[in-house]
């Protein structure tokens, strides 16, 4: 895989990992927020999910850990704002 | 996706722009409680700086939009309603704000968990002896920064037949017929050669099925 050198491509390429996360944890991401352990239930995906990013995105994008962590946000919280659940 | 600060208030909050005073105030609670730095949700992936800053942009819009006055001569100056512009004055130009991303509704029969192959992190998106299966197939499309729900409304393909093609989960495929062309417009989107596709992952399934007698 080419080597991902600018932000906008860093930020692609993070948003299709998470929602990778979130499409093959089936409803795990529901369960999650509904029981507010989001991040420790899908710990490893998000964790084999960072590493392949970490590795194919240059280290000279800047702030690429957080676009990352961005990703998670808008992707497994935000996306799935209307789940209810008593962390909103 | 552009920055908090060209956002409109609608979108800040996401909230529809025919929202009823009970939807921005709902949508106002919601978007507040994912960035407060307390929220169980977002634990501490913003600093203290960038969780206040967020949190300044979703009070200004709440402000706003939850008094009807104010709401008033915003949507006028976003260009949405003709009445507070006096006759002859040209409106002000101001970026109409685009459409709220479609919201995922949670699914009345969830999908069973299907877990994929781990991505391989170092291989590249070369099929390996030239052969396309699942793992590869998810590479490339990865590599090419293609969301899976991206494919599915571009080829209108059920996400269940996708995951379940990236997976090789072969026993959960629909009928060979359906499979070959439902791969062929899976590699059109991945720019692929669509018989090439189909015929190298329904031979894979074939050797799969060999095996298993």
């Amino acid at each position: 895989m080419e080597r991902v050198v600018t932000p906008e491509r860093a930020r692609r390429l993070a948003r299709v990992l998470v929602s990778d996360v979130a499409a093959y944890g089936g409803d795990q991401v529901r369960i999650g927020l509904e029981k507010d352990d989001l991040f420790e239930r899908l710990a490893p995906e998000i964790a084999r999910a960072r590493a392949f990013y970490l590795w194919h995105v240059d280290e000279s994008v800047a702030e690429r850990a957080r676009l990352f962590d961005f990703a998670l946000v808008d992707v497994l919280v935000y996306g799935h704002r209307r789940v209810q659940t008593h962390i909103w | 996706m552009r920055s908090l600060a060209e956002q409109s208030y609608y979108e800040v909050l996401e909230a529809p722009l025919e929202g009823t005073p009970q939807q921005i105030e709902r949508a106002y609670r919601i978007a507040r409680a994912t960035y407060l730095p307390s929220s169980g949700a977002t634990y501490s992936l913003f600093s203290a700086e960038e969780s206040a800053a967020i949190l300044r942009r979703i009070e200004e819009a709440y402000a706003v939009l939850s008094d009807a006055r104010l709401r008033r001569e915003y949507d006028a100056r976003l260009g949405r309603t003709e009445a507070a512009t006096p006759p002859g004055v040209r409106p002000a130009r101001v970026e109409a704000p685009k459409p709220l991303e479609p919201v995922r509704e949670r699914r009345l029969e969830p999908p069973p968990r299907q877990p994929a192959r781990e991505l391989d992190v170092e291989n590249g998106i070369a099929p390996e002896n030239g052969v396309f299966d699942g793992d590869v197939l998810r590479r490339i499309r990865v590599s090419l920064g293609i969301e899976l729900e991206e494919i599915s409304t571009i080829t209108k393909i059920n996400d269940q037949h996708l995951r379940a093609i990236e997976a090789n989960a072969y026993d959960v495929l629909p009928a060979p017929v359906y499979l070959r062309g439902f791969l062929k417009q899976i590699a059109k989107c991945l720019s692929l050669d669509p018989a090439r596709v189909a015929d190298s992952y329904t031979d894979r399934m074939r050797e799969s099925a060999g095996r298993r007698g």
